[in-house]
């Protein structure tokens, strides 16, 4: 299927844009002046987009705008600006006259004020302005409530969110794999590394700092708890198949557009049991030609539970964006650029706890980002219509600095200092002491896109629209990596791995390149039937890596297409249909792990007496480092089906996504066998003495050491449906309803066999088999939910009521595997592996072989499903308008009501499912009126 | 409890102020400010907020008290009150908190501007503040759950933060005004030492309201349901920590089997109320005038543990009643005589559990409800009476004297046990007041006393298995050490309103301090059963002192 895809994407491509010129008709230029229908000045910058034929322009200075090659018809052009309520007017080409537009402030005084999503295209919902700012957000997972799957779920800013995408629960390569974009620059923290015991997900069993793994979501996309929504004028999410234009994704697509143009004095504060959060913002001209600015300031204080000290978080974001607009020739030039400066602290205030304890958490993230775009429009030329180059580099300084009390309950541990294999004289740490380190990452981002676009009208019912270009990204650490201050005193000496990191600085940079070529034909058969057809190639390929990894010598190609026919009758119909392959590459934690060094007593002679102890150990260093590590592939295919008659519109899209080269660290078994002094010889006297190995007899001990490789050996199988049914609204009591929402069944389980150690001693030595098992194990979700929006604006009292319902029908999680308790191989200490026979089956059955321990028998109610009753949350949400717009005020609580029913879970105990409701008030103020803009 | 112990007194109403308006408004965030309005009643000030409750009123133009057109306000308030020696251990010791209210009432219009569409309304606050000193409880509100609070036995101070937003239509069919209202509040505590509170508060409430106007006489119905809901959570940060945690069920008695000792605990609280209120009002500007109030909240409530199982109910009534009556004798003199009587009493549920083997495979219990009992009840009536003289001196000067009386009872007792505690309380307050009204200004002043004097108690509650240690000195003697104290109070309060253009901005100042000490037979002369570091107050008589003061600016537009 994929090979075909790709095939079928290239030919399309190719065969299209080979032909397409020599059809080339003539074409007419559509043009308008938009302007502010409060004081008729024109307004500058607003975005002007034909979304039928996916055509997109923004206003110059004096608010006027074209599209220079149309065939001829009629077009609804919809416009849209910061402050002002989004307009679509329909307009016949060729015109008599430009077309002026006039815009409304915005205002819920507006009868067609929309606080929902949008969908604009093919499975693209676009949240703008105004339905940001009625979800009241604090940071953009706020907004993803929006979406038709997402679950209600309380803000917090405490801990790192995943991102999920089309599934039940989140994951984290599904995290990783949703890019974010803003302004055409992806935003990463591929480049970000943090390797310490304890910390990284490749620690082994034992200690781990929950505070700092709890906090830094490492290896799980983008933190959006930094991204303010403050700043943002609008948000596109895809969840389908992307464009070929984007790329390092494998989940979808979060498209930000900041806020930019002229807009009043804003002043927004919010108040919630999490979070305080203040904004301040104005965008305004820079003289007569000078183009416009826009600067914003946000500050949010926000905690989880704030009971913790730890729990504090604070953000600060500034973000200012400069437009202009400059005619050279018979073209015109856009250039923007946007410096947003982020600045977050977590850090551990002085209670009650933290003072007698003399701990220390501080994590503290700046990021300055600077996006530079200039976007070219060719109006003369037939080749090209637009030549875009987008450039963003950031550079983020990331600290964590820790001062922690370690506590042995079990008194002084042992503590290996090697550095070399072999043996080697240890110490004993004391009981109790404390260990101060900091994780320092400064990765450096750098993104260049260079992109045109050609759009070619063929003849009246024809339009190729061709986009393509390469992109260029490095990232490179600057940091420190994880540094312990004394060597001598870890943070956690819980089991025998220690690693010497390696600065991240020393670490080579992630580059890759990747070349695109994206086009979609429009087809428009008569009036009412328009067949889209977007075929797109991505071929991407990494550089910079030394040879022997995979991904240095292979590149990855990514078809993806989508077609959708829409025919209009008494109702507009739509059928989508799309296949697409996406690929996200390892981050640089996944691609350079440290060496784990494991360290095995040979000697441990303890004594009450601190002079006589003595320690010797052996060390082994392991290269975890996966060379042939992929990146993950996701293989998504969806159908999608649109109704429109008049209000009413019903959308159902079906999905299938599967991918099984997630990453994950997985745990393995290394056969070790070395010389041990256990027991003290007949007669050894060590009193008043340092005790040596010739005190004891010499064993040979074997065991089985365990690590973590990363591996792709997540598996992710996503499938479902999705739907929204959009009621018209019911005008005497100014009420419209969306129900939407999904039924998802996701299946989590990995691609590779799975080890197995029985953590027995027999005989005083230990287990001599680790067993390799093919059992397939997945713990399988669904859930089918249904969230209805009732909202009932009243635009005469300049206020809006919604009611929001979540019901959640079905909701099922179990464990389900081969049902097979036998291993398929088995592992000896000698590194061995033996296949299973019929013998080896009959030993384990017996429970007096010592195979017996490798049969893995599961009690029933391992497998049993665990289903929830239906249950239902209400949050109610309230906004109202005074002074003429100037002042809105607004409420929610959200969990107002819930109907959670008492049920007998899988594990056969009655339980429920407690929620607590959460609740908030905003008050946003504009302080000036347009006319003063 | 009698209804005929209600004793007939003098007392004095303060004339009502336009200031008052930011109180009617604005709920108050402390027992202190709870106590302050029990034992100071304001007739005109109760008066108003009985009309506010009532959502019809807000269209209805015969139900205006306030001679003031601004009908809306912006309040700050802050509040701070201090207790010495003798308190409540469940509300604390000490309170400090500040908010910002506001209410609005926008009348809606036609097209044609004519056109009267009714009355849309809302208020909004929000507060934060600490109550200190709590002990031997883990929850807030407790007056809606007593005895059935679980606890730890440390205590502390608990901040707080808290949410409240009302929003209502009124509206006129023919000579009928029909309302509607909305209310949240929502409030998060929280104690930032071990171990720590979290405990997450919500009311929702709907309410339907008619009114109809006879002559220019009112009479207003309200009727409405309120769910309440809090969760609390209470756990050790301290590592390996673990304590006993106390489910409560009255008179120190506890639940053993779910006391146990453990890192943390949650628990749910559910209550539900209904409530329906009737108010008559006569012509406001008639010589003569009266208004009558009349109200019923049934409550039920029922508490959850982590298990899931409800081991407690109870079903409170309460019922008030209020009446004022006003006569113009003169231009210059004026007198109100008022009256009111509130009475509560709660039955409380103890439902029995037993576990059972679920399945046997896998050695799995689950429980069943076997049956409940009902053995706690406790009541109490609140009544006061009241004469108020006015006299006229200038033309817009006033000056007015007063004097009233206060009857307080409380019982509370178990059937089981036969345990019982009785308070019997009779208080006089004396007052004073004047001020002056003009065209460009108000101000009021009003000094009041309170002589609080205990009539009778008991207190007979002996614990007969003395192998376990009980909590019948935090849980029962407290309450009754608390309201066996004779003392004397004095008020003060003061506003200055001034009226521009288009608003009009003012000061309110109240200051209360009471002085007493506990009847030197409230000892209580057993061993304490758990003592602890928790805030408690001491077993032999001991002072009963408390100092309240607040502040508030406003701006009335």
């Amino acid at each position: 299927m994929p090979r075909i895809a790709f095939i079928i994407s290239l030919l399309i491509t190719g065969h299209i844009i080979g032909c397409a010129k020599s059809f080339a008709t003539e074409s007419y230029e559509l043009k308008g002046v938009v302007y502010s229908a409060e004081d008729k000045l024109a307004v500058p910058f607003a975005f002007v987009d034909i979304n039928e034929i996916g055509l997109h322009s923004v206003c110059d200075n004096d608010g006027r705008f074209s599209f220079p090659k149309l065939a001829e018809g009629e077009y609804i052009v919809s416009i849209s600006s910061l402050g002002y309520s989004q307009k679509n007017v329909s307009i016949k080409v060729p015109q008599e006259h430009t077309a002026k537009i006039f815009l409304n402030t915005e205002s819920i005084a507006l009868e067609e004020l929309q606080v929902m999503a949008k969908r604009t295209a093919i499975d693209k919902l676009t949240i703008d302005r105004t339905a940001i700012e009625y979800i009241q957000p604090t940071s953009i997972n706020d907004v993803f409530l929006l979406l038709p799957e997402n679950l209600y779920s309380k803000s917090t800013s405490g801990g790192f969110t995943q991102i999920s995408s089309r599934q039940v629960g989140s994951d984290a390569n599904s995290s990783l794999g949703m890019a974010v974009s803003a302004d055409g620059a992806p935003q990463t923290n591929d480049g970000m590394r943090t390797q310490l015991i304890g910390i990284t997900e490749n620690s082994s069993d034992g200690g781990s700092d929950g505070e700092v793994a709890r906090r830094t979501g490492m290896n799980k996309g983008i933190d959006t708890r930094s991204i303010s929504t403050d700043h943002i004028g609008s948000i596109d999410i895809v969840r389908g198949i992307s464009s070929a234009k984007h790329g390092n994704l494998s989940s979808g697509m979060i498209s930000i557009k900041s806020k930019q143009g002229v807009s009043p004095l804003t002043l927004r504060a919010k108040a919630d049991l999490n979070n305080k959060l203040f904004y301040i913002g104005k965008g305004f001209r820079v003289g007569e030609k000078g183009g416009t600015l826009h600067l914003g300031l946000d500050y949010l204080h926000s905690v989880d539970d704030i009971r913790d000290e730890m729990d504090k978080y604070q953000r600060l974001t500034f973000q200012s964006f400069y437009n202009l607009h400059k005619s050279v020739g018979h073209s015109t030039l856009d250039l923007s650029a946007k410096i947003n400066q982020t600045i977050t602290l977590n850090k551990m205030r002085e209670d009650e706890l933290t003072k007698e304890y003399n701990e220390l958490y501080e994590a503290n993230y700046k990021k300055t980002a600077l996006t530079l775009k200039s976007e070219f429009t060719f109006k003369q030329l037939s080749w090209i219509d637009k030549f875009t180059f987008t450039a963003n580099q950031d550079f983020v300084f990331d600290r964590i600095t820790r001062h922690k009390m370690v506590l042995s309950s079990s008194g002084p541990r042992s503590m290996p200092i090697a550095t070399e294999e072999g043996e080697h004289e240890g110490i004993y740490l004391p009981a109790k002491y404390y260990s101060d380190y900091y994780l320092d990452n400064k990765p450096f981002n750098l993104f260049m896109l260079a992109d045109a676009e050609s759009n070619i009208q063929i003849n009246k019912r024809n339009l190729l629209k061709v986009n393509y270009g390469a992109d260029y990204r490095r990232t490179k650490n600057f940091g420190d990596g994880a540094v312990i201050e004394d060597a001598t005193r870890p943070p956690f000496p819980y089991d025998n791995t220690y690693m010497r990191p390696r600065p991240n600085y020393e670490i080579p940079a992630i580059i890759s390149g990747a070349a695109f070529v994206q086009t979609e034909y429009i087809v428009n058969t008569s009036e009412k039937q328009i067949l889209k057809l977007s075929p797109g190639v991505r071929f991407t390929k990494m550089f910079g890596l030394s040879s022997d990894y995979y991904l240095s010598k292979h590149g990855m190609t990514e078809p993806r297409i989508n077609c959708s026919y829409s025919f209009t009758g008494k109702a507009r119909h739509s059928i989508r249909i799309g296949y697409g392959e996406e690929n996200k590459l390892p981050t640089m934690d996944y691609l350079y792990p440290e060496k784990v060094y494991k360290d095995y007593y040979v000697l441990n002679a303890y004594t009450n007496e601190e002079q006589f102890r003595h320690l010797i150990t052996t060390t082994k260093i392991y290269e975890t480092a996966n060379k042939n590590l992929k990146a993950n592939k996701n293989s998504k295919a969806e159908i999608g089906y649109d109704l429109t008659i008049k209000d009413f519109m019903l959308s159902a899209t079906l999905f299938y996504e599967k991918s099984t080269t997630g990453f994950e660290y997985m745990k393995i078994y290394v056969p070790f066998t070395y010389d041990r002094y256990l027991y003290l010889k007949e007669g050894a006297d060590i009193s008043g003495r340092i005790p040596q190995k010739d005190d004891y007899e010499k064993v040979e001990y074997s065991l089985f050491t365990t690590m973590s490789n990363v591996e792709n050996s997540k598996k992710t199988v996503k499938k479902g449906v999705e739907y929204r049914i959009i009621l018209p609204k019911a005008k005497p009591i100014n009420t419209g309803v969306e129900i939407n929402g999904a039924y998802y069944h996701t299946r989590y389980g990995t691609s590779l066999e799975q080890y197995y150690y029985p953590d027995v001693t027999i005989a005083d030595k230990r287990y001599p088999y680790v067993g390799v098992y093919d059992i397939d194990p997945e713990n399988v979700y669904c859930r089918f939910n249904s969230n209805i929006w009732i909202n009932t604006h009243i635009p005469s009292y300049r206020l809006i009521f919604t009611n929001f319902f979540q019901f959640v029908w079905h909701n099922t999680s179990q464990y389900e595997d081969r049902h097979w308790k036998y291993p398929k191989e088995y592992i000896d200490f000698k590194g061995a592996r033996h296949s299973i026979s019929q013998k080896d089956i009959a030993r384990m059955d017996d429970n007096t072989d010592i195979m017996y321990y490798l049969k893995k028998s599961n009690l029933p109610i391992k497998y049993a499903i665990d289903s929830k009753p239906i249950s239902m949350i209400w949050n109610v949400k309230a906004t109202k308008e005074f002074a003429s717009s100037m002042v809105r005020l607004s409420f929610y609580a959200n969990k107002l009501l819930d109907i959670s029913p008492v049920y007998v879970s899988g594990g056969r105990k009655t339980t429920r499912e407690w929620t607590a409701p959460d609740f908030g008030l905003e008050l946003s103020l504009n302080l000036n009126s347009n006319k003063k803009r | 409890m009698k209804a005929n112990a209600i004793i007939l007194s003098l007392y004095v109403c303060g004339a009502a102020a336009e200031s008052n308006y930011c109180d009617i408004y604005r709920m108050p965030m402390s027992q202190y400010e709870e106590r302050k309005e029990a034992t100071f009643y304001d007739a005109e000030l109760d008066i108003e907020k009985s009309i506010s409750i009532q959502p019809a009123s807000y269209d209805c133009p015969f139900a205006k008290r306030d001679s003031q057109r601004r009908r809306n306000i912006v309040s700050a308030t802050y509040n701070k009150g201090e207790s010495t020696g003798d308190f409540l251990p469940v509300y604390g010791n000490g309170a400090r908190d500040g908010s910002i209210a506001a209410h609005g009432e926008y009348k809606l219009r036609g097209k044609d501007k004519e056109q009267d569409k009714g009355t849309m309304f809302g208020s909004v606050q929000y507060g934060r503040g600490i109550h200190n000193g709590i002990g031997w409880n883990a929850m807030r509100f407790p007056e809606l759950y007593l005895p059935y609070i679980a606890t730890d036995s440390c205590g502390g101070d608990t901040k707080y933060e808290i949410y409240e937003v009302v929003g209502g239509y009124a509206f006129t069919v023919g000579k009928w005004n029909f309302g509607i209202e909305a209310k949240f509040v929502g409030e998060q505590a929280y104690r930032m030492t071990d171990p720590r509170i979290l405990t997450n508060t919500s009311f929702i409430s709907a309410k339907l309201g008619m009114a109809r106007a006879f002559g220019k006489n009112v009479l207003m119905f309200s009727g409405g349901y309120e769910r309440n809901k809090q969760y609390d959570k209470i756990q050790y940060w301290r590592p390996a920590q673990q304590d006993r945690f106390f489910i409560a069920y009255g008179f120190g008695l506890y639940d053993i089997s779910h006391s146990s000792i453990a890192f943390g605990y949650s628990r749910m609280y559910y209550n539900y109320r209904k409530h329906f209120s009737l108010d008559f009002l006569t012509d406001s500007r008639k010589r003569n005038t009266m208004s009558i109030s009349l109200k019923y909240k049934g409550d039920k409530m029922q508490t959850e543990e982590s298990s899931i199982k409800s081991l407690y109910k109870s079903k409170t009534n309460s019922l008030n009643e209020a009446v004022l009556l006003n006569s113009k004798f003169s231009e210059h003199f004026s007198i109100s005589i008022c009256e009111k009587a509130s009475y509560t009493c709660r039955r409380g549920i103890e439902n029995i559990f037993e576990e059972y083997l679920v399945d046997e495979g896998n050695n799995i219990y689950d429980f069943r409800k076997i049956g409940s009992e009902q053995n706690y009840i406790c009541s109490a009536l609140n009544a006061h009476y009241g004469v108020n003289l006015r006299w006229s001196v200038g033309v817009f000067s006033f000056i007015g004297i007063g004097g009233g009386a206060r009857n307080f009872m409380r019982r509370e007792e178990n059937k089981e046990f036969d345990f019982l505690i009785s308070n019997r309380n009779f208080g006089v307050s004396p007052s004073i007041f004047g001020g002056y009204r003009k065209k460009r200004s108000e101000f009021h002043a009003s000094a009041r006393l309170y002589r609080n004097i205990v009539r009778k108690n008991s207190y007979d509650v002996r614990i007969e298995n003395t192998n376990l240690n009980h909590l019948d000195f935090q849980h029962a003697f407290t309450p009754y050490a608390y309201y066996s104290a004779n003392y004397n109070s004095v008020l003060a309060e003061a506003s200055y309103m001034i009226n521009l253009h288009r608003f009009s901005p003012g000061i309110k100042a109240v200051t209360s301090i009471e002085k007493g000490t506990r009847e030197k037979s409230a000892r209580y002369d057993d061993s304490i059963g758990f003592a602890s570091s928790a805030p408690m107050i001491k077993t032999l008589p001991d002072r009963h002192n408390e100092v309240f003061s607040s502040v508030s600016l406003f701006v009335r537009f």
